[in-house]
């Protein structure tokens, strides 16, 4: 098989195993979002997608909105384009494979995120991945780098306008099928190998890192609590919403039965399912995304109470 | 021409640098073109009163061959789309690979003095030829030599002071990402999980208490001198630890035992219901 077949074969095959991140796009993505904190902006990565595993071998961030009033979205655009054009002369991938954008507590189960994602899987490559990088976690002392990318049942779901909720209700879509994760691995050249093992003796506060020794982060156990209780309130809005809906249809359909018993006329099915339209359905993708987000929350408490109590356990070992 | 600072007077700049600067210029290097010897490329950060910090780069086209040339258009564009995406930092030098300072990097110097409005521009060198076993990384700064106010006899490099800085979250991403040396055959590593990450943390300190239990057995015994610094500073230490009532620290321990339990508890009991939810939802369908 010649070299060019296998591109098509593997831009083709939307099976995607492993993202290879270098680990100068983790330090570049780690840079770029303190600089910017607290606005979270977002950046584009660059790469090679080989097979059934991507590479991304480099990144640079969007300019961040707010220091430029008159910006809109075509400058961003020629921006990237021509940000894009100027690496390739210095021999870097001028590839797209996704995007990255930093995040708080993993909040980022959204429509926007999602519209985002799937206009870089549709236009661009189905293995596109939005990268999410969370500042909070990471400053405890451990690296916080999740990858993503949309399901393709949710793309082929997604694809066809209007995206309803008769068609959502068809799919039978579970909350875990939107996102699907991704395991990520690094990789550093040889040279960036050398460069690390001259850091390991150079200074000690380098690669040791005590922060993570912290017993129990109350404020950060109590952001994420926090967190979920929004999510599960704005659930019980979306069902009030539906609930509402619901009653509405109800109170249209008695009245119609009502005149036509008053006309003395057969009621009749059809017309009476045509004259309902309920005014703005609640989507369900809402509810969808929120049991998601929540879903999250969760795995975070989990991960994070689990590790938590193991600190307490191993402290109380050592006061014997 | 401006004149440059004198060579006699004691320099007070100090740089430091940031690791992903490095990462980036080898990462530059390693993508050069074919028969290329060395790359360079534009450092971007700020002066803070005669401290230097160089937060970011990016790699400039040159070549050498026979006589130099530097994409001055390139560097400016490139400088345009950082400014705009990072407007806080402006250009402050320019970096090369290779362990020497040859006649093209007075040149180059020259070049970007201009291009800073006759600012002396910061030069970086990283060795990727690793000669003496080391990256040297270093700093340099021109001085112009002459004898009379108007003429140039040459160009003089000092060295300055060079730092590698780092923030917090910075450093968590380094550990992560220091994993792949350790691998064998350059396999890429998947990230650390949390508890991982623990051990490691928890064997350091380990370690570095062994070597200050032995420094100050050794101490004791007489067969090294102490040195009263140490000495002040473990005292500092000891005395930073707060006292704990033993009762008392089994009662917080307890207590933020019970607290994490009981999120567990709740957390869980959403996740089922969650799970319920989507049963019945399932069902009806």
């Amino acid at each position: 098989m010649n070299i060019e077949e296998q591109i098509i074969q593997d831009y083709s095959n939307p099976k995607l195993d492993v993202v290879q991140i270098d680990g100068l796009v983790v330090l570049k993505i780690i840079k770029q979002c303190k600089e910017y904190l607290p606005d979270l902006v977002p950046g584009q990565l660059l790469g090679l997608d080989i097979g059934t595993s991507l590479e991304v071998s480099n990144c640079f961030p969007f300019p961040n909105p707010r220091d430029q009033e008159d910006e809109n979205s075509e400058s961003i655009a020629e921006y990237q384009l021509e940000m894009m054009r100027y690496l390739r002369d210095v021999n870097i991938d001028s590839n797209t494979v996704g995007w990255y954008t930093p995040t708080y507590l993993n909040s980022f189960f959204n429509e926007s995120v999602i519209e985002t994602q799937y206009n870089y899987q549709a236009t661009i490559n189905q293995k596109c991945v939005v990268i999410v990088y969370d500042p909070i976690k990471t400053s405890q002392g451990t690296l916080s780098l999740k990858c993503y990318r949309l399901t393709q049942s949710f793309m082929e779901l997604f694809k066809e306008h209007p995206f309803s909720r008769e068609r959502l209700d068809q799919a039978n879509l579970h909350f875990n099928d939107i996102f699907e994760q991704i395991p990520i691995k690094i990789h550093n050249s040889q040279l960036i190998n050398a460069l690390l093992y001259e850091f390991d003796g150079a200074s000690d506060n380098l690669s040791t890192n005590f922060d993570r020794l912290n017993i129990s982060n109350t404020i950060y156990l109590e952001k994420v609590v926090e967190g979920m209780t929004e999510c599960l309130e704005s659930l019980n809005q979306e069902l009030n919403k539906v609930y509402t809906t619901q009653r509405h249809i109800q109170t249209q359909k008695n009245n119609y039965i009502q005149q036509k018993t008053l006309e003395g006329k057969k009621v009749d099915e059809e017309e009476l399912a045509s004259m309902i339209k309920p005014a703005n359905p609640p989507s369900k993708l809402t509810s969808l995304l929120l049991t998601n987000q929540i879903n999250n929350y969760c795995d975070q408490i989990h991960s994070f109470s689990g590790n938590s109590l193991t600190k307490l356990s191993l402290l109380k070992e050592l006061k014997k | 021409m401006q004149k440059e600072s004198s060579i006699f007077l004691p320099s007070q700049v100090s740089v430091k640098v940031h690791p992903v600067v490095i990462f980036n210029i080898l990462d530059h290097y390693i993508r050069r073109n074919d028969n290329q010897d060395r790359v360079i490329g534009t450092l971007l950060g700020f002066n803070n009163d005669g401290v230097i910090e160089i937060r970011n780069c990016f790699p400039v086209v040159h070549s050498e061959s026979e006589q130099i040339a530097v994409e001055m258009e390139y560097q400016r564009k490139m400088l345009d789309l950082h400014l705009k995406s990072s407007p806080r930092e402006p250009i402050i030098g320019w970096y090369a690979t290779g362990n020497d300072i040859n006649e093209n990097s007075v040149h180059i110097n020259n070049y970007y003095r201009e291009e800073m409005g006759n600012i002396t521009p910061i030069h970086l060198t990283v060795d990727t030829g690793l000669f003496n076993d080391t990256m040297g990384i270093h700093a340099y700064q021109a001085h112009n030599l002459s004898l009379t106010p108007d003429s140039s006899l040459g160009s003089y490099f000092s060295k300055l002071p060079l730092e590698i800085l780092s923030f917090e979250a910075e450093n968590a991403g380094l550990e992560s990402i220091a994993q792949t040396k350790y691998s064998e055959n350059q396999q890429p590593t998947s990230l650390l999980s949390e508890l991982e990450s623990l051990k490691t943390s928890l064997t350091k300190l380990d370690d570095m208490l062994d070597q200050i239990t032995s420094y100050i057995d050794a101490v004791e015994k007489g067969t090294i001198q102490g040195d009263p610094h140490l000495g002040r500073f473990l005292a500092k230490t000891i005395q930073a630890l707060p006292k704990a009532n033993a009762q008392v620290m089994d009662k917080v321990i307890n207590n933020s035992v019970k607290d994490l339990l009981m999120i567990v508890y709740l957390s869980s009991l959403t996740r089922s219901q969650l799970a319920v939810a989507e049963k019945v939802r399932q069902s009806l369908n």
